[in-house]
């Protein structure tokens, strides 16, 4: 975050990057325009003799503030671009092999204890797997910007197991031993990744440049077809997960009768797209639901290869017994919390309709 | 004419208002607004209050079959929508008694129904 010519005290600066942190990854506001907003805000309260925190109150809610103050004005200052471009992918593939070779390590461990098998695929499985979660996620969100979730989970799910099914064949058919060692050569290969991302990250840093924020390449340059106009409202109101498909094309029908009768033009009528699309309702619960489910659906997959793995040569081992008793727990606890997610959908569309229905 | 930042801040009570009278579609309602002396309201501006209106159950939605051209989605106020209207009402004219010429600020009660 650029300071300069604003130096501020450390408890500024602190309240800045909470305000920052609040705007950009809460509200998914553009970075550089949350940055200007700060700027301005401390701007103003310079040489008031007061603190940040006594002048414009808890930097959340301020950031909360400012927010909905840009919904208010359909301000086009809300990221709505995919967040996995080209300069993302180069760098979270090593980075992802990284956390996941950590993660298989100690699996290992585990499950094999202080001497493992080692082979070609054990070193590049990390590196492949990363591959294929990275462009899952840019596939799903360029997928869901134009058809919606459904169709974007569909298509996923059927590309996660062609890429699952070619990683197989290729342990399989390609795969060269390398004997037993021990288990801790697993770490080496962490180091390795970790040194390949540190690598990636500085080429790609310096030879790919930044894009302009994912919101100012989505604001309007001149004049909006209705017909641009309605294909970038729909592609930013599916990136909000609290809004249902539902409510957003019920907006964008009273958007072209609005129009139909004023004989405007939908950018004269209802601003910058992106704008528009930060005004629809949130459904309170729904994006965590929504995710939650999503996590519950993956445990599920995770836990049918698990089992399959543990049962395919024989008895399971007692590391194996472990994880399956460990993914049986989180199953378990995965159900409870999708009960109680839907209860308290069910209450609170109850509450809604009450509100509604009262005469 | 009322400053812009008045008539955005008062807009939901007076969409109320207007629904007392009988059922209106969006574009109405701006239309009705405007003869209020507060503006035509862009679409941008009116439909998220109309959204805001209906989540919080002060109004209702039914989309209607348009003779010839789409469908509208026409409003009613609901007996929340009265209380609520009611409520903002009496907090105006409490705001209209403060700032009454011979207000006091602490009977402006005693002053109710002087105008300015």
């Amino acid at each position: 975050m650029s300071t300069s010519g604003d130096d501020r005290s450390p408890e500024g600066a602190g309240w800045a990057a909470r305000a920052e942190f609040a705007l950009v990854m809460r509200h998914e506001a553009d970075a550089d325009a949350a940055d200007a907003a700060i700027q301005r805000a401390l701007r103003d309260i310079d040489g008031s003799g007061q603190s940040a925190d006594d002048a414009l109150g808890d930097p959340d809610e301020w950031a909360d503030a400012q927010a909905a103050q840009w919904r208010e004005d359909a301000a086009p200052v809300f990221e709505t671009g995919p967040t996995v471009d080209l300069r993302t992918f180069l760098i979270g593939v090593p980075a992802g092999a990284t956390v996941l070779s950590v993660l298989f390590f100690v699996v290992e461990l585990i499950q094999d204890g202080l001497r493992m098998q080692h082979s070609l695929m054990s070193v590049l499985f990390p590196l492949l797997l990363s591959v294929l979660m990275l462009i899952l996620i840019a596939v799903y969100e360029r997928i869901e910007a134009r058809a919606g979730m459904l169709i974007a989970g569909a298509v996923c799910v059927v590309l996660g197991l062609a890429g699952a099914s070619l990683i197989a064949l290729a342990a399989a058919f390609g795969n060269i031993g390398f004997g037993e060692a021990s288990t801790f050569w697993g770490l080496a290969l962490v180091a390795g990744y970790a040194l390949l991302t540190a690598v990636v990250s500085a080429v790609v840093l310096t030879l790919i440049p930044a894009p302009e924020s994912r919101s100012a390449a989505a604001a309007p340059v001149g004049p909006l077809s209705d017909a641009d106009w309605e294909k970038r409202f729909l592609a930013a109101a599916r990136r909000r997960r609290s809004v249902r498909e539902a409510q957003r094309t019920q907006a964008l029908a009273e958007a072209r009768t609005h129009v139909a009768e004023t004989g405007a033009s939908m950018q004269e009528e209802f601003g910058s797209p992106e704008g528009y699309a930060q005004r629809l309702i949130e459904e309170p619960g729904l994006a965590k639901r929504r995710t939650s489910l999503i996590r519950f659906i993956a445990l599920l997959g995770i836990g049918g290869v698990l089992i399959s793995t543990a049962f395919s040569d024989g008895s399971p081992s007692v590391g194996e017994w472990v994880f399956i008793g460990l993914w049986v727990l989180l199953v378990v606890l995965g159900v409870g919390e999708q009960i109680r997610h839907r209860r308290e959908a069910r209450e609170g569309k109850d509450k809604g309709a009450t509100g509604r229905l009262q005469e | 004419m009322v400053p812009q930042a008045w008539a955005r801040a008062v807009m939901p009570t007076a969409i109320l208002a207007c629904l007392t009278a009988e059922d209106l579609h969006g574009y109405a309602l701006a239309l009705r607004l405007d003869e209020r002396g507060l503006g035509k309201p862009k679409g941008g501006s009116l439909y998220p209050v109309l959204a805001r209106l209906e989540a919080d159950g002060c109004i209702t939605a039914t989309w209607v079959d348009g003779d010839a051209g789409p469908g509208r989605k026409q409003y009613a106020i609901t007996a929340a929508g009265r209380d609520r209207l009611a409520d903002e009402r009496a907090a105006w004219t409490a705001v209209r008694s403060a700032i009454a010429p011979h207000s006091t600020g602490q009977d402006s009660d005693q002053h109710e129904g002087e105008d300015s």
